[in-house]
């Protein structure tokens, strides 16, 4: 588990405050997860609601956090992997039936609505504006690689220089090790 | 295509979707996470801006009273000065000499022509005039103003509406001369009428560019129905601010010849608008907020027309109970105006107790107790105010009983913010209706408007980094050879010089490079700034301080000036400098200050141009006529696509 350097507790703990809306150097347990994500991790509801100790709705609403015990928290999700470029590419490949570089809009919004972290219906037309065709199509992949990818694809991956490539699949199973590690601070540095 | 993985035979099946499913909701979510922490630190930066000029500006008024205290104490041409600086202060309520009956309007002009007492006839025919981007005549425009005048004399300070006569009213907060968002409400709404009640809760000027047509279809509207239309005072409504706002500046482009008289009548006008209002006694309605020395009794009894809103506060922040000054202790009179100024510049906040609102510079920091024991003691159950932008252009606080609404949408940038404003029937339960005005009929997705909005507030800070003199002198006194320093001295520094409390650490990547070390180039702070003319050889500290000031010094020019020509005399310009270094604690000799008047009297004609003075210190504001060619060019395309 990489440590973090004091300049970079720093950083994190300056967009911490930007996210308390209320004052008080807390934050609500339900920004917990969006404030690891905009540090640069991207674990899942439900990692994060594991290390929050499986909180209540009503906990996740009402419970304030501060830094000092959001900080080993931060910690634990860096140290899960967190998958690059490659393997969202192999995520959208799943859907690609014709294997040409497309996914239909309308299948990835069914999927994305309906399975694993559903996301809301608003999300999905945030998500997708602008990226089908005139066919429902959505090219996730272009001829010269990275330039072509639609707009909020590709800028999800802004932050990764090297696409290394990795098992797609070992990279989703909970039993693997881990393959890339890259400190939270220098993607945030990428903002 | 399929890939061949290691490790997996069957990669088909619903475990194998699911998963996918989950890696691209992760990579969205945390993309969606970053959007909005940019969304919120470019918030940051707009407010933190806004609300640094608007303390800037109580300081201002701050000299003002130093003036009128010590002017004793200067030599030779001091009174003068001052009764030249400070506009012999003509009691509002007493009536100006206005000829408006004199002057002459020309066959060729194709305006409204309005005929007192106004009819519905006029009021439509001043909104298709503003909607075609016409201007009223200044003969109407004087007209209006010395009959609305006569209006608000007859007010009270605090206007009792009720329900039980009209079916709904409806509030709007800031307008901030935003002409498409009243057009918009009265769209949506409807116009005034016996239906449809309205209160305008203060800020109707400054900022934006049609100042001058939103107050005069406010008042076009008062007079047609005064008891359908009802405004308050908000802080905007005051000579001194419109001065550095922009309202003064508009005003005197629209009128070139009327444009001083216009501005007077004005300031009587705005002082003499009401300060709250109650709805069924049970609602009010005010532009900032409170106090826990608000008495609203108090309020009612006192002549609203003689208090400033910013007059007389010492320093800002801090609430002096008595004057210093020997003879002319006047507690009332400070007491009047604290009132005031606590109710046209507080903000709520979430804290119990009551402290001085050190951001504003004015006014307090309100918490819920101190709601509470308002609204109970006066029977009340809701406060309404505005002076706040946010942005869903309303706000609950205090557990549902303070209402913040705003009405200008886009205030900081396109896509910033919505507009609202709030109705209210019988049940005096709200509700709220949104809106937001755009420019282009193409919807922006909310990453472009995100980043529309953050490359609007990068520039707007790095127009703040003109201050180079400050930091090299800090730098410098840093120890560095290298010209580098650590990421934490870098934001001290910014924090300390340009005293905006911004997430800076964050924002680093927008402003500075790293070098390898992970020490901070902050050279590269100001790079693509643009050369700028040498300055002056002059001590560095009168350099600085100068350049600090500048807008205050321009205020103050723009008071001197007094045909607004552009040009002050170098004598004058010699005594306001002495005046406000003496005021601000800093030792400058005199033969520094003659050297610089005549290094800038560039035509040695005896006489200053304020625009070259400014120009030599870069702070000709670039994104001001940037906007104005922008707007002209939109405006033109509107017209003709």
């Amino acid at each position: 588990m990489t440590e973090f350097t004091p300049d970079q507790i720093e950083d994190f703990k300056e967009a911490f405050g930007l996210f308390d809306r209320v004052g008080d150097s807390q934050v609500a347990y339900n920004q917990v997860a969006d404030i690891m994500r905009a540090l640069g991790q991207n674990p899942t509801n439900r990692s994060v609601n594991k290390i929050l100790g499986n909180p209540t709705a009503d906990d996740l609403a009402n419970k304030r956090l501060n830094f000092d015990a959001f900080l080993p928290m931060l910690k634990e999700v860096d140290a899960q992997p967190k998958g690059t470029y490659d393997d969202y590419v192999e995520g959208l490949r799943v859907f690609d039936k014709e294997g040409n570089g497309t996914v239909m809009g309308a299948e990835l919004r069914i999927v994305l609505s309906t399975l694993g972290e559903k996301m809301s219906e608003p999300e999905i037309d945030a998500l997708m504006a602008g990226q089908e065709d005139e066919n429902g199509s959505v090219h996730y992949e272009g001829k010269t690689g990275l330039q072509t990818i639609p707009l909020p694809f590709f800028f999800f991956f802004l932050n990764f220089q090297e696409a290394k490539y990795l098992n797609f699949f070992l990279q989703l199973s909970s039993s693997t090790s881990c393959l890339c590690k890259r400190p939270a601070a220098r993607v945030l540095k990428k903002l | 295509m399929v890939r061949c993985l290691p490790g997996s035979s069957h990669h088909k099946g619903t475990n194998f979707t699911m998963k996918a499913a989950v890696l691209i909701q992760r990579w969205y979510r945390r993309y969606m996470a970053r959007l909005e922490m940019r969304r919120r630190y470019t918030w940051n930066i707009f407010q933190s801006i806004e609300y640094a000029g608007e303390q800037d500006q109580l300081q201002l008024s701050s000299f003002f009273t130093f003036m009128l205290d010590n002017f004793t104490q200067l030599n030779g041409n001091g009174p003068d000065l001052i009764s030249q600086l400070l506009d012999p202060v003509v009691d509002p309520w007493l009536d100006r000499e206005t000829c408006y009956n004199l002057i002459h309007v020309p066959e060729s002009y194709t305006g409204p022509r309005l005929s007192f007492p106004l009819s519905v006839a006029d009021t439509n025919a001043l909104l298709s005039a503003f909607k075609d981007q016409q201007t009223l005549h200044a003969r109407y425009v004087l007209q209006l103003l010395y009959e609305t005048k006569k209006l608000l004399k007859q007010m009270p300070n605090i206007v009792h509406l009720s329900t039980s006569y009209y079916k709904e009213i409806t509030i709007c907060g800031d307008l901030h001369g935003r002409l498409d968002d009243l057009l918009l409400i009265f769209y949506k709404n409807g116009l005034p009428s016996a239906e449809t009640l309205y209160v305008f809760n203060g800020d109707f000027v400054d900022r934006g560019k049609k100042s001058v047509e939103v107050v005069i279809l406010l008042f076009a509207f008062l007079l047609l129905y005064p008891d359908y239309m009802h405004l308050n005072r908000g802080n905007h409504e005051d000579h001194i601010m419109n001065l550095r706002y922009g309202f003064t500046k508009e005003v005197m482009q629209k009128y070139k010849t009327h444009g001083r008289e216009i501005l007077q009548l004005f300031q009587d006008v705005f002082s003499l608008l009401p300060i709250a209002t109650v709805i069924d006694g049970k609602i009010l309605i005010v532009h900032g907020g409170i106090s826990d020395q608000t008495d609203l009794d108090f309020l009612s009894s006192i002549e609203r027309h003689k208090v400033s809103g910013i007059n007389q506060l010492w320093p800002p922040g801090v609430r002096k109970n008595n004057f210093l000054h020997a003879d002319t202790l006047i507690p009332t009179t400070q007491q009047c105006s604290c009132q005031i100024v606590d109710i046209l510049w507080s903000d709520p906040k979430i804290q119990d107790g009551c402290s001085p609102n050190t951001f504003r510079g004015g006014g307090c920091y309100f918490g819920p107790d101190v709601t509470q024991r308002l609204l109970l003691q006066h029977g009340l159950q809701l406060l309404i105010r505005s002076h706040e932008c946010k942005q869903e252009g309303y706000e609950f606080c205090h557990s549902g009983k303070v209402i913040t609404i705003f009405s200008a949408s886009n205030y900081y940038e396109e896509g910033s913010n919505r507009g609202a404003y709030v109705k209210l029937g019988r049940e005096l339960v709200p509700r709220f209706y949104q809106y937001q005005v755009s420019r282009t009929t193409r919807k922006l997705t909310l990453t472009q408007r995100v980043r529309a909005a953050e490359g609007s507030a990068l520039r707007a800070l790095k127009e703040k980094f003109d201050s180079q003199a400050d930091m090299e002198s800090f730098y410098i006194c840093t120890r560095l050879a290298s010209g580098r320093v650590s990421v934490c001295e870098w934001a001290l520094v910014l924090e300390s010089v340009l005293r905006l409390d911004l997430p800076w650490r964050t924002l680093r990547p927008h402003l500075a490079r790293l070098a390898p070390d992970g020490s901070l180039e902050y050279q590269s702070c100001f790079e693509d700034m643009g050369p700028g003319i040498p300055l002056p050889q002059v001590t560095p500290n009168l350099a600085e301080t100068l350049f600090r000031y500048r807008t205050d010094i321009e205020i103050i020019f723009n008071i001197i000036d007094k045909d607004h020509s552009g040009l002050i005399s170098i004598e004058e310009f010699r005594q306001t400098w002495r005046l406000f270094s003496a005021h601000l604690g800093v030792a400058i000799d005199d033969s520094a200050i003659d050297d610089l008047a005549r290094s800038i009297d560039f035509n040695k004609d005896g006489s200053i141009d304020f625009t070259e003075f400014l120009e030599a210190f870069r702070v000709v504001h670039k994104l001001d006529s940037k906007d104005q060619q922008l707007h002209e060019k939109m405006d033109g395309e509107k017209r003709t696509g």
